[in-house]
């Protein structure tokens, strides 16, 4: 990247937008990204939800944000961000709202109504030019409803709907939709993977969409304690894992053209990452599933074998 | 083709025309200077937006129009932008706004209004064309007010009241107001088209209530997980919607001094002397009315009482319509399965603890749809309320009208159906 | 769980409790809360906490401090609640045997898929339990009706559901999840200001030195910050804050 405010993390804004007491688990991955996600976008935002973990942020009457929220209904925030933004627009357009009210509209939803429910809305939203930014907080599965799996749960994870059984050893059997892939496929003109791991990457990758007009979508790994079967301790630690066994590629893409912000040099085996999962336990014990564990590090390495060094 | 009235002649110009349902709404959404519409096509819906979308490419109307991928989306567009404090109109039908339902309930939770514009359309299974009130009855219990048009200047006239009522901070309550398919949205009559000034008169400014600001942040529709405090909000909004009968009269005032049409929330069609009362709503109360003159030619007392405003129910002006009256026949143009028509039991509530209240009240299912209503079905129906008070007895559940022409049409039909 | 020899025609929210247990103290104190409401003289109140609360109790209730979650880590080794707390209610109501008590934790535990050590440390973390109280048996309690019935008022914008005090959860006292607490080591701590940048719940600020500073008010243990300190500078305890 050229020009950036944000060289070293000593360069994270200081001022914050999220105060503490949420409802949301400890340790949750997603808060970590929407607070410095928010840092680095700045005030003047507007938050439009759908239904998800991150719903319980704000429940009448607290709200950890010092930013405006919109909960809107689980398939339609982007919807929602549309009806917002051309508001903001047409009012600011008539001379009825000074043009120092305006907001900056960020769609935030889990994976499940990114890649299902909310689809349609966000593939509508994107190809309509909306300008706003998505933030997919993905923790692999509907978290909140107990997490059972959605259409981002990677193959191999044992989910409250896809629980291994002598039937299913390996669980979920069904492969993680490429969500980066299909927001890329309308050829935005910004569109990134970011992780809470990976601070100084998310923070420029922020700085850069913002100057973009139109949709800036960003999908964050977001380890999920609970859901996941770790230590809220672990919480970055794991997503410093999924970038490190290349499981989570770092990258952007520009109107389309995709840039890799972050090749590790030399991958750690997927296993490091999949063994201090409870979600992927039975991979491991009873008995090695070594064929789910090497499908899952064939189809990363062959991801790898692609991307231009 | 159109002319210029005076009728006052104070200079108070009018235009006459020949519009359609469709076009005659979307003129009232111009004149009320709607700012933004979100659409999305169905039919017998389609047409408004069509000329809405003209009128914003052509530079006729300052609004964003934006057509939007889902009856979902669509709503959801409509209430987070009356939110943030733009004028919102929008039209659907049917389908779609039982695709969009979950949002109907969010945007009066919102209590954000906006108008939206039913073309009343029959609901699937079977999937169907032509008009009847299932699609825009499933919404009553939504928040949305409820304004129901018998004719072309009603659709837009009611355009406007509901913009006003809606607006108003006594009520903040998104409307609906429906127009039959087919028989307003594609049939021209004559409309007096209200001079912008006068609109511009009668319609203030929308004054949004907690907009989205960067100056002033604000949290809207989020979670209330209290029991007791999702009661209040719920109570409130009843209560903001049992405000609107006020305000509507009022506006309902004013509306008339500005454009020379008056409204009351129900319509009285010889009523005064009428022994039994047919009750309906919609663009069939007309063939309800050419009943009611055919059979007051034939010597019966007959008279009708339309239902203009259907949420919030106008009860106490049903009350006043009915009380005393032999026989009440509700015609529903709808079906609640397994019940019957959903009007009736909300008159026959209405009229209940009265000591003189009706003797039969009649729950009569006609017009699904689209299917026609005959005079001879009327006049069925109102015989068999007249002689079920001879009797003293009750209904044995709702009347099915159905014509023996249409019972041999079926007839033919289903054998080509099966190949017999 | 709805349990009587005779028909219970109770639904929901239980107006006058016999027995309340509260699994954290700070809930006491939490106005969506209000654990305490409707208890009459003589009904009996379980708090886990190693040690006393001042509450404010309108009545004379029979109030048991016992640190449960000492004996969750003990056993299990995580703060996991519901065996603990499920004992506690069977013992203080005294109409639930030792036997049967386990019995349900293990059908209940296998029903969710937990490996059999696990389920036999809950086993063992509810025996204890059991025994660490006695049963209170309840006689006449008075409880008077204090419900009146009002009408509601139409409070115009108020009665719109919008948040106009942005930041407030800050008033919900999520210190008191914690378990475990960040200590900071000031002869260790370098000021990095690595820990600031991942504490998912903003609870560490930086003092003008740029040393952190927790705020033991709202942080809930995640303990995100003793992982990601490159010096090992932030030692946890067991928490005795809240508790």
């Amino acid at each position: 990247m050229s020009i950036t405010k944000y060289r070293t993390l000593k360069d994270v804004p200081k001022e914050e937008f999220l105060v503490a007491g949420t409802p949301l688990c400890a340790g949750c991955g997603a808060l970590l990204v929407i607070r410095l996600f928010h840092k680095a976008l700045g005030g003047n935002v507007v938050w439009v939800n759908a239904a998800g973990c991150v719903t319980l942020m704000a429940t009448f009457p607290y709200t950890p944000l010092r930013s405006s929220w919109f909960y809107t209904a689980m398939p339609s925030a982007p919807a929602g961000a549309q009806g917002i933004r051309d508001a903001l627009d047409i009012l600011i357009k008539k001379g009825k709202l000074d043009p120092a009210e305006n907001l900056k509209v960020v769609v935030i939803t889990g994976d499940g109504a990114a890649s299902d429910i909310g689809l349609q809305s966000a593939s509508g939203a994107i190809h309509r030019g909306l300008d706003f930014f998505y933030l997919c907080v993905d923790n692999e599965a509907y978290g909140n409803t107990g997490f059972q799996a959605s259409s981002l749960s990677p193959i191999g994870s044992g989910t409250a709907t896809t629980k291994p059984t002598h039937l299913y050893p390996a669980g979920n059997v069904l492969p993680k939709k490429d969500l980066f892939e299909i927001w890329r496929s309308h050829r935005p003109p910004y569109v990134a993977t970011i992780s809470p791991s990976h601070v100084v990457d998310m923070l420029r990758k922020v700085e850069k969409a913002l100057s973009f007009k139109g949709p800036k979508l960003f999908l964050a790994l977001c380890p999920c304690p609970t859901g996941w079967g770790i230590e809220p301790s672990e919480s970055v630690q794991l997503a410093r894992l999924a970038v490190e066994t290349g499981i989570w590629p770092l990258k952007e893409a520009v109107y389309g053209e995709v840039t890799h912000t972050h090749i590790p040099s030399k991958r750690r085996p997927v296993e490091d990452y999949l063994k201090v999962q409870r979600r992927f336990a039975h991979l491991f014990k009873p008995i090695k599933n070594e064929a789910v564990i090497a499908e899952i590090q064939k189809q990363v390495d062959e991801y790898w074998s692609k991307v231009e060094r | 083709m159109s002319e210029k009235s005076d009728k006052n002649g104070e200079g108070d110009h009018m235009v006459l025309k020949m519009l359609t349902g469709s076009q005659a709404v979307a003129w009232a959404a111009r004149l009320a200077r709607a700012e933004y519409i979100p659409a999305y096509p169905i039919t017998p819906q389609t047409e408004i937006i069509e000329i809405l979308s003209e009128w914003v490419r052509k530079g006729e109307m300052e609004a964003i129009f934006v057509q939007m991928e889902s009856e979902h989306s669509l709503l959801t567009a409509a209430g987070t932008a009356a939110a943030t404090g733009a004028r919102v109109f929008t039209a659907t039908s049917s389908q779609g706004l039982l695709y969009g339902f979950e949002m109907l309930y969010s945007i009066a939770g919102w209590r954000a209004p906006l108008v939206l514009v039913n073309v009343a359309r029959a609901l699937a299974a079977p999937i169907t064309l032509e008009p009847d009130h299932n699609d825009v009855l499933a919404a009553r219990d939504s928040g949305f007010l409820q304004f129901h048009a018998e004719s072309v200047q009603e659709a837009l006239d009611f355009v406007l009241l509901a913009y006003r009522v809606a607006e108003d901070n006594r009520v903040l309550l998104p409307a609906i107001v429906n127009i039959d398919g087919f028989h307003l949205s594609f049939t021209r009559e004559r409309v007096d088209l209200p001079e912008q000034s006068t609109v511009d008169e009668f319609l203030p400014e929308y004054k949004p209530v907690n907009p989205i600001r960067a100056s002033e942040p604000v949290a809207k529709g989020i979670p209330v997980l209290i029991p007791p405090l999702y009661s209040f909000f719920k109570y409130q909004m009843h209560m903001a919607s049992r405000n609107a009968l006020n305000v509507f009269r009022e506006a309902a005032k004013d509306f008339e001094k500005m454009f020379f049409r008056s409204y009351a929330t129900v319509e009285e069609y010889m009523l005064d002397d009428a022994d039994t009362v047919i009750v309906m709503s919609n663009s069939f109360a007309a063939v309800g009315k050419q009943a009611v003159n055919a059979m007051r030619e034939e010597g019966r007392k007959v008279g009708l009482l339309r239902i203009r405003l259907f949420r919030p129910f106008p009860t106490d002006d049903i009350v006043k319509s009915l009380r005393g009256k032999k026989c009440v026949v509700v015609v529903d143009q709808n079906i609640s399965i397994g019940k019957g028509g959903i009007t009736c039991p909300e008159i026959a509530e209405a009229l209940y603890h009265l000591e003189d209240r009706p003797k039969v009240i009649l729950p009569v299912i006609a017009g699904l749809g689209g299917k026609s209503i005959s005079l001879e079905e009327f006049r069925h129906a109102v015989r068999v309320a007249e002689r079920l008070a001879s009797l003293k007895a009750g209904p044995d559940g709702p009347l099915l009208l159905f014509r023996e022409d249409e019972a041999m049409l079926v007839d033919s039909l289903l054998k080509i159906a099966s190949g017999g | 769980m709805r349990l009587s020899d005779a028909p219970i025609l109770e639904r929901g929210h239980i107006f006058n409790p016999s027995y309340v247990l509260v699994t954290a103290p700070s809930l006491l104190f939490d106005p969506t809360v209000k654990p305490l409401e409707g208890m009459a003289d003589g009904s009996v109140l379980f708090v886990n906490s190693s040690k006393e609360v001042q509450i404010v109790q309108p009545k004379k209730v029979h109030t048991i401090y016992r640190d449960i979650t000492e004996l969750a880590l003990k056993h299990i080794g995580r703060d996991i609640l519901s065996a603990a707390m499920g004992a506690v209610a069977c013992k203080l109501s005294g109409l639930i045997s030792l036997q049967s008590l386990v019995d349900s934790v293990e059908e209940e535990l296998a029903e969710l898929g937990l490996a059999a050590d696990l389920i036999e440390k809950n086993v063992q973390l509810a025996k204890e339990c059991y025994s660490s109280v006695e049963s209170i048996s309840l006689r006449g309690l008075d409880y008077k009706p204090s419900h009146k019935v009002v009408e509601v008022q139409y409070m115009g914008e108020r009665g719109i559901p919008d948040l106009l005090s942005m930041g407030n959860t800050i008033l919900r006292k999520t210190g008191s999840w914690r378990v475990f607490t960040p200590i900071v080591d000031k002869n260790l701590c370098t000021a990095c200001g690595i820990c600031y940048i991942y504490c998912p719940e903003a609870c560490i600020s930086l003092d003008e030195q740029g040393y952190p500073v927790i705020n033991y008010n709202n942080c809930k243990g995640c303990l995100v910050c003793t992982v990601e300190c490159p010096r090992r500078a932030i030692k946890t305890e067991r928490e005795t804050i809240w508790s």
